[in-house]
């Protein structure tokens, strides 16, 4: 049967209607333009670069003056200049590409879910693959270098994910007991940890502890090879699949009803969330936190409905970076891990208390 | 022809190779017991078909596997004649919608952002506000009412309000065939004949076939053209509610005694309990 025939009829033209959502529309493209939003994401990008140039120019005792950074860049700095860089630049680039990462996976799980305590460092995505890291640096010495323990910590956090998964499904993914199950994993991931560490020697076990705070500080030029592309690649998949990030926001039954497969979406956004975490981690160490606080602060900043996956990847690489700078003007030195993690240890009790205030009300 | 009706020659001309959407012997489980055995059901175009029977029946799982929400384990959901298997779901959903009971929107999300969420099954992915998008979008705003409510986040509107903003996203979907999954569960009279009367005005106004879960006979009795009666998972009865309707079907399915009278204004079957005292 010819469905156009009894289709609803067409649309009465509403010319007193005011633009109920302005457009920007160019040839066959449309899009709505939310001013907030893009101003708010352009602001927050361009702090993020502003923080990538202080950090390569003032990021220790020799300053790099701003008009010398891109010729250094580009080769042409004197030798003194170029070790500089070659020491700095790792450590802005590490910290933008997986403070993205981190706050862009916070925002997709937390969009999937429904559910805001739901980030890959809640439901226990970052412990497994730290877990599986610790298993490799304790049992290959860290011989295996930036890629065995990528490869690794993948390898965990994707384990890690699919435990609770299995536990949290019920016919379908429930929100609170993927988050239960999240705590069990994590605490049984730290107690391995522990128990690994209590068993190995003292270097091993310090180098370690030092990788499991972590710290922006031990990054040098061989991990770009994995963080830059690891940033590209997941900028590329999320402005493909943001569409249906905010779909799955709705509800499953809508999304549904909406046309999108969500089995397969989630099961899509969840794997993108679990290898950006786990990359992340394999490379700087847990950095708790960014991704359970960047989307829920990228989220007020913008006045979205739900958590913005490119304004928290944003606003991620900002917090970690900021944090870094934190660290680095410190008398004493401190990884970044236990910044992000100080500061998001109260939002996550704020957003805690204010969930129990509104369930009960 | 008095569609829905048993199908028991299912592929009979007039029954579910018309009908816009049909089943035919769908058996449902959750686990080991069905809550659906052998139901077929062919709806008829551009009328108004509401599913009763008492709780547990089954009657939002009928509804559920009808969107392909659920799977059946036997038997076959049919839409424009075509099993919904062999659909790609974008197509599905330019062809159906369903609304399901109680959809809570994030907090924040604007009335006009919902209801543009709608048009997403006709978007290609460069192209995601048109300006006919806009114009399907206000009309169907002005429709239910909502226009005026458009810059209002949802969370913060009236239970009646917000039902009305999430009918008019799935009339933004400009799909041929609506359901509505108890569109008036926690509202009060008032803004439950608001929501049904919004109802009746789709059913003149456009061709859309409107099929509903109701768990209030009264009111589905009203707004109706088709009842159809479920109990345990099992197809009883389907029809005008004129003819469905009676005493003794309401002691047989319900439990509850009454008395079904016409209404003597409009002369629509109205239904009262028998006190015992």
């Amino acid at each position: 049967m010819n469905v156009a025939t009894r289709a609803p009829r067409t649309p009465a033209p509403h010319p007193g209607v005011p633009a109920l959502r302005p457009g920007v529309r160019l040839g066959p493209t449309g899009w709505v333009l939310r001013p907030r939003v893009l101003v708010g994401t352009v602001g927050l990008a361009l702090l993020a670069l502003a923080l990538v140039g202080y950090g390569v120019a003032a990021g220790g005792a020799h300053h790099l003056p701003a008009d010398r950074l891109l010729p250094i860049l580009l080769g042409q700095g004197d030798t003194i200049e170029q070790i500089v860089m070659d020491k700095r630049l790792p450590r802005v680039v590490l910290g933008v590409c997986f403070g993205f990462a981190l706050g862009a996976a916070g925002a997709i799980t937390q969009s999937i879910t429904r559910n805001p305590l739901a980030s890959p460092d809640i439901v226990g995505v970052t412990s497994g693959a730290s877990l599986a890291a610790v298993l490799v640096l304790v049992g290959a010495g860290g011989r295996l270098g930036v890629v065995g323990l990528t490869g690794a910590a993948l390898a965990g956090g994707l384990v890690a994910a699919a435990v609770v998964l299995a536990f949290g499904w019920r016919g379908g993914l429930s929100g609170l007991r993927i988050i239960l199950a999240g705590i069990a994993v994590s605490t049984g991931c730290s107690a391995a940890i522990t128990w690994m560490l209590m068993r190995t020697d003292l270097d091993t076990a310090e180098m370690a502890t030092r990788w499991l705070t972590g710290t922006l500080g031990l990054a040098n030029p061989g991990d770009m090879a994995v963080a830059v592309p690891v940033g590209l690649a997941s900028v590329l998949v999320l402005a493909l699949t943001s569409r249906q990030v905010a779909t799955l926001r709705l509800s499953p039954d809508t999304a549904r009803s909406l046309g999108v497969d969500v089995t397969r979406a989630r099961a899509v956004q969840m794997l993108v969330a679990v290898v950006l975490t786990a990359t992340a981690t394999a490379v700087c160490g847990p950095i708790g936190f960014v991704g359970f606080v960047a989307p829920q602060l990228a989220m007020r900043v913008l006045r979205t409905a739900g958590p913005p996956v490119l304004g928290g990847g944003l606003l991620g690489a900002v917090v970690v970076l900021a944090a870094d700078r934190l660290v680095q003007s410190l008398p004493v030195t401190l990884p970044v891990g236990s910044v992000t993690a100080t500061l998001g240890a109260p939002v996550l009790i704020w957003l805690v208390v204010r969930r129990a205030r509104r369930a009960d009300a | 022809m008095t569609a829905p009706t048993r199908t028991d020659a299912p592929n009979a001309p007039g029954t579910t190779a018309r009908a816009p959407l049909a089943v035919e012997h769908v058996e449902v489980g959750y686990g080991s017991a069905p809550v659906l055995r052998d139901v077929s059901l062919a709806v008829e175009p551009g009328l108004v078909t509401t599913v009763i029977g008492p709780n547990g029946c089954g009657k939002s799982t009928l509804l559920r596997t009808m969107a392909g929400l659920l799977r059946p384990a036997r038997g076959r959901v049919l839409l424009d004649g075509e099993p919904l298997g062999d659909l790609r779901l974008r197509e599905v959903a330019r062809r159906m919608t369903m609304l399901p009971q109680q959809p809570i929107a994030p907090e924040g999300l604007t009335v006009a952002d919902l209801v543009a969420r709608g048009r997403q099954p006709h978007q290609p992915w460069y192209r995601q506000w048109s300006r006919d998008d806009e114009e399907i979008v206000a009309t169907e705003m002005a429709a239910t009412g909502v226009l005026s409510l458009a810059g209002r986040a949802v969370d913060q509107l009236s239970g009646g309000q917000r039902q009305r903003a999430w009918i008019a996203m799935a009339l933004a979907q400009r799909t041929p065939v609506v359901l509505l999954d108890e569109p008036t569960t926690h509202l009060d009279l008032a803004h439950a004949v608001e929501v049904l009367e919004l109802v009746a005005q789709l059913r003149r106004e456009s061709a859309r076939t409107i099929v509903m879960v109701l768990h209030d006979i009264g009111l589905a009795a009203r707004y109706s053209d088709r009842l159809v009666v479920v109990r345990d998972g099992a197809f009883v009865t389907a029809g005008a509610p004129a003819e469905v309707l009676t005493s003794e079907m309401l002691e047989e399915v319900f439990g509850l005694r009454a008395r079904v009278f016409p209404d003597p204004v409009d002369g629509l079957p109205t239904v009262t309990p028998i006190t015992r005292s």
